[in-house]
C-alpha cells in the first residue's frame, strides 16, 4: 500500500512523513504516517488523532496500538496517524496558526488555497479516500472531558444507505457505553463530512478523554480508545478475536441540547454530572464574579435533557459548546447483534 | 488598615480594586482585594491566588470565605486576593497581558519598571509590608496536579513549617528552591511564609469538589493558626507528612508525550526507579526515561498532562522528617 511517499508491501510496515505544504518561513507541517499493510488482502482502516492539536487522548492510543499491530496476521490495511495537524500539536492549539483554520473543517481541500486547505488537499486524497473505515480521534483538550462515540445521523432512519448501516455497526463495536448523533446542522453546516461520506468512507468520530479528567481517567482512557481500534478491525475481519466492551449495552443520545456560553462571563462552575436529568429552566452551572464569589448569572438549560459524557470544566468558558444534553434515542444490547461489516 | 484607597476599620469587611498604575491604553492594572479587619488587633495575613491567570479555580472558592467570616469575632486582619493576575485571567495566559511578564518572577517588583513591575512595586510595599504572614496559593494550571505546601530555607523558617502544618494539606515540603516571587521577597524579609499548591486542571474533573475543601480549609486553618480566628486548626485527612525535599526533576530537553507515574505520588521511591518518561509524539518509541537519582518520598505534586511546558517539575522527591498528628 502506497500513502504519498511511503510504501509499504504486504506484511510490512512502514513509517514516513507525507509531504503536504510549506509556509512561508519553509516550515513544513508534513503528515507522520504509518502504514501497515497486511500479508492478506482487506478493507482499510485510518485511525487518526490529533487532527484539533491539543486533543491527544486518540494519539496516545495510536502510538500504543502501532507498537503492537502484527502486519503478518493482518487482512487488509491499516493506516495510523497519531498527529494530522502538527502546528496545532506544537503549540496546543485546535488549529493551526500558519493560518488560522481548522483542518477537520477544510476536506476534501483545496491545492491551491492557503497551508491548511493543502494540508486538506494531500490528506483528503492520499490518506481518506484510500480508506473503507475512519475513526478520528477528538478530546476534551485541556478544559474538558468526554467519553463518547459521535456519527452522523442516518439522513433517513427508516432506509439506511450501506454505508450508514456499517457504520452504525462500526460505532457500536468500538465499545463504549455511550454514543451520540447531532441534530444536522447543529454546529452549522459540515462540508468536509459530508465530502468524506461522499468518498464512501465510513467514518466517525470519538469524542474521548480530556486533560480535566486525566489524573484519575487519563489510563484507562488510553487504554479503552487503543480498545476500540482492535474492535472495530475485529468487526472488519482484520484481525480475529472477541469485542471487549464498557458493558453489552450501548446508549445512544440524540444530543440535541447544545449549551452555550451565557451572556454574562466570570468563573463557570459545573454543577451536573455525566447520566443526570435535567429539565429546561433549571440550572447547568453557575458563573460567579471571580473577585467576590457573587453569583453573577446562570448557564440555564434550554430543553429537557440527559447531559451526555461531554462538557466543559475548565473555569473559565470559550466561544464553544460549553454543554451538551439530550434525549436517549435508543438503547443496544450489543450482544445481540452481528456487528460485522464487509466491504465490496 | 488601607490599602491604596481601599480602606477598612476595626470591625469591618471592605473589598475593592488596589489600582496603583494604568497602562498605555489607559486600563487600570489593578488587583480585586478583600480586607477584613478584626475587631481586635492581631497580626496581619496576606492570602493571595491567581499570580498566574492560569492559576482560577481557588478564585471559585476563595472570596466565598469572606462571607462567612465576622470581622467582629476576629483578632487581626485578613487580605485576600482570589485572583491577582486579572488581564492574564481575561486573556486566558499565564503571563500579564500589559508586559508579558510572569507575575511569580518580579521579586518585590520595580517602581521605574514597566506595568507589571510597578504593579507587584505597589502591592508588595503596601499589601504584604505591613503583613506578619503570606499565605500564598498556586495550583497546577492546566498540566500539573498538587496537594502540598511548600516552605523556603530563607527567614521564618520554624514559624513558617508550623504554619504549613496547620493547613491541613497531606504533605508540606521543606526547603523549597529559592526563586524570584513574591512569597520568597516576603520570606527574605522574615515573615512567615507557605506557598500552598493545591489542585490543578487534570484534577478538576474528579477531584474539584476536595481541592476547593482543602483551600477553604487552608485559609482558615492559616487564621486559626495565627490566632485572628479562635479555635485550633481543623484536620480532615489524615497526618500531615513533613518532608525535606531534596530533588526536583525536570525533562532533559526531549520533546515528545511526557508519561508521569502520577499513581506513585505519595509513596516511598528507590533510587533508579523510573517515574517519568518521554515518548517520540509519532512513532511511540521512548526517547527519555527519568529516573529518581535517590531515595525519596515522591511529594502530591508536579506536571501530569503529558504535553507541558518546560520549567514545570515532573517529579519532587523528599525524605521523610516528621508525621503531625
Amino acid at each position: 500500500m502506497r500513502i504519498g511517499n511511503i510504501e509499504a508491501r504486504p506484511g510490512s510496515h512502514a513509517f514516513g512523513y507525507l509531504e503536504v505544504a510549506k509556509g512561508r518561513s519553509g516550515i513544513s507541517p508534513d503528515i507522520p504516517v504509518h502504514v501497515f499493510a497486511g500479508a492478506q488482502p482487506g478493507p482499510t482502516l485510518v485511525v487518526q488523532g490529533a487532527i484539533h492539536g491539543a486533543e491527544i487522548i486518540g494519539t496516545m492510543a495510536i502510538l500504543n496500538f502501532i507498537k503492537k499491530l502484527d502486519p503478518n496476521t493482518l487482512r487488509g490495511n491499516v493506516v495510523a496517524v497519531p498527529v494530522v495537524n502538527r502546528i496545532g500539536f506544537e503549540l496546543q492549539d485546535r488549529g493551526s496558526k500558519l493560518d488560522g483554520k481548522d483542518i477537520s473543517r477544510l476536506f476534501p481541500g483545496n491545492a491551491k488555497g492557503s497551508v491548511s486547505d493543502q494540508i486538506a488537499y494531500v490528506y483528503f486524497n492520499e490518506v481518506i479516500k484510500k480508506a473503507n473505515a475512519l475513526i478520528d480521534y477528538h478530546a476534551g483538550a485541556q478544559t474538558a472531558y468526554e467519553r463518547y462515540v459521535l456519527f452522523t445521523i442516518e439522513k433517513d432512519p427508516k432506509n439506511p444507505t450501506e454505508l450508514e448501516k456499517r457504520r452504525k455497526k462500526l460505532v457500536l463495536a468500538f465499545g463504549l457505553d455511550s454514543a451520540g448523533f447531532f441534530p444536522p446542522d447543529a454546529f452549522g453546516a459540515n462540508k468536509a463530512k459530508e465530502a468524506i461520506e461522499d468518498a464512501g468512507v465510513c467514518a466517525f468520530t470519538l469524542e474521548f478523554g480530556g486533560g480535566t479528567g486525566w489524573v484519575a481517567n487519563g489510563d484507562q482512557n488510553v487504554r479503552d480508545a487503543e480498545r476500540g481500534i482492535w474492535n472495530v478491525m475485529k468487526a472488519m475481519k482484520m484481525i480475529d478475536g472477541a469485542f471487549e466492551f464498557d458493558q453489552p449495552e450501548c446508549t445512544i443520545y440524540n444530543a440535541n441540547v447544545i449549551l452555550w456560553k451565557p451572556s454574562v462571563d466570570g468563573v463557570f462552575i459545573r454543577e451536573r454530572r455525566f447520566g443526570e436529568f435535567v429539565k429546561k429552566g433549571e440550572n447547568y452551572a453557575r458563573v460567579q464574579d471571580p473577585y467576590t464569589g457573587k453569583v453573577l448569572g446562570h448557564l440555564v438549560n434550554t430543553a429537557d435533557g440527559t447531559v451526555i459524557p461531554s462538557g466543559q470544566e475548565w473555569p473559565t468558558m470559550g466561544y464553544t459548546s460549553i454543554g451538551i444534553l439530550g434525549q436517549i434515542a435508543e438503547k443496544v444490547d450489543r450482544s445481540k447483534v452481528d456487528l460485522t461489516v464487509t466491504f465490496d | 488598615m488601607k490599602i491604596g484607597s481601599i480602606e477598612a476599620k476595626a470591625g469591618e469587611k471592605v473589598f475593592g480594586y488596589f489600582a496603583p498604575v494604568q497602562s498605555r491604553g489607559r486600563f487600570d492594572a489593578h488587583i480585586p482585594l478583600h480586607i477584613v479587619r478584626g475587631a481586635k488587633d492581631g497580626p496581619t495575613l496576606v492570602v493571595h491566588s491567581g499570580i498566574s491567570g492560569l492559576e482560577i479555580e481557588p478564585a471559585t472558592e476563595l472570596p466565598t470565605i469572606i462571607e462567612d467570616l465576622d470581622p467582629k469575632s476576629m483578632s487581626g486582619t485578613l487580605v485576600l486576593v482570589p485572583l491577582l493576575n486579572t488581564s492574564g485571567f481575561e486573556f486566558e495566559q499565564k503571563n500579564a497581558i500589559w508586559d508579558d511578564k510572569d507575575l511569580n518572577t518580579l521579586g518585590r517588583g520595580d517602581a521605574s519598571g514597566t506595568v507589571s513591575d510597578q504593579l507587584i512595586d505597589a502591592y508588595f510595599r503596601q499589601a504584604i509590608g505591613p503583613a506578619q504572614a503570606l499565605l500564598e496559593i498556586h495550583t497546577g494550571q492546566r498540566w500539573g496536579y498538587f496537594r502540598y505546601a511548600g516552605v523556603y530555607k530563607t527567614g521564618a523558617t520554624d514559624k513558617s513549617r508550623a504554619l504549613a502544618a496547620a493547613l491541613g494539606v497531606p504533605q508540606v515540603v521543606l526547603g523549597q528552591p529559592a526563586d524570584q516571587s513574591m512569597a520568597f521577597e516576603a520570606a527574605k524579609d522574615g515573615k512567615t511564609v507557605v506557598s500552598a499548591w493545591i489542585g490543578g486542571g487534570p484534577g478538576l474533573r474528579d477531584y474539584r469538589e476536595q481541592d476547593m475543601r482543602r483551600l477553604r480549609l487552608a485559609v482558615l486553618n492559616a487564621m486559626r493558626h495565627l490566632g485572628i480566628l479562635a479555635g485550633k486548626p481543623e484536620k480532615e485527612e489524615g497526618p500531615v507528612s513533613v518532608l525535606e525535599g531534596h530533588t526536583w526533576l525536570y525533562a532533559n530537553g526531549q520533546r515528545g508525550l511526557t508519561f508521569v507515574a502520577k499513581e506513585r505520588r505519595g509513596q516511598r521511591v528507590r533510587e533508579g526507579e523510573q517515574i517519568a518518561y518521554v515518548k517520540h509524539p509519532f512513532t511511540g518509541d521512548v526517547v527519555e526515561e527519568i529516573k529518581a537519582p535517590r531515595n525519596g518520598v515522591l511529594v502530591h505534586g508536579g506536571g501530569v498532562w503529558p504535553m507541558m511546558p518546560d520549567g514545570v517539575p515532573l517529579a519532587i522527591l523528599g525524605d521523610l522528617v516528621e508525621e503531625v498528628k
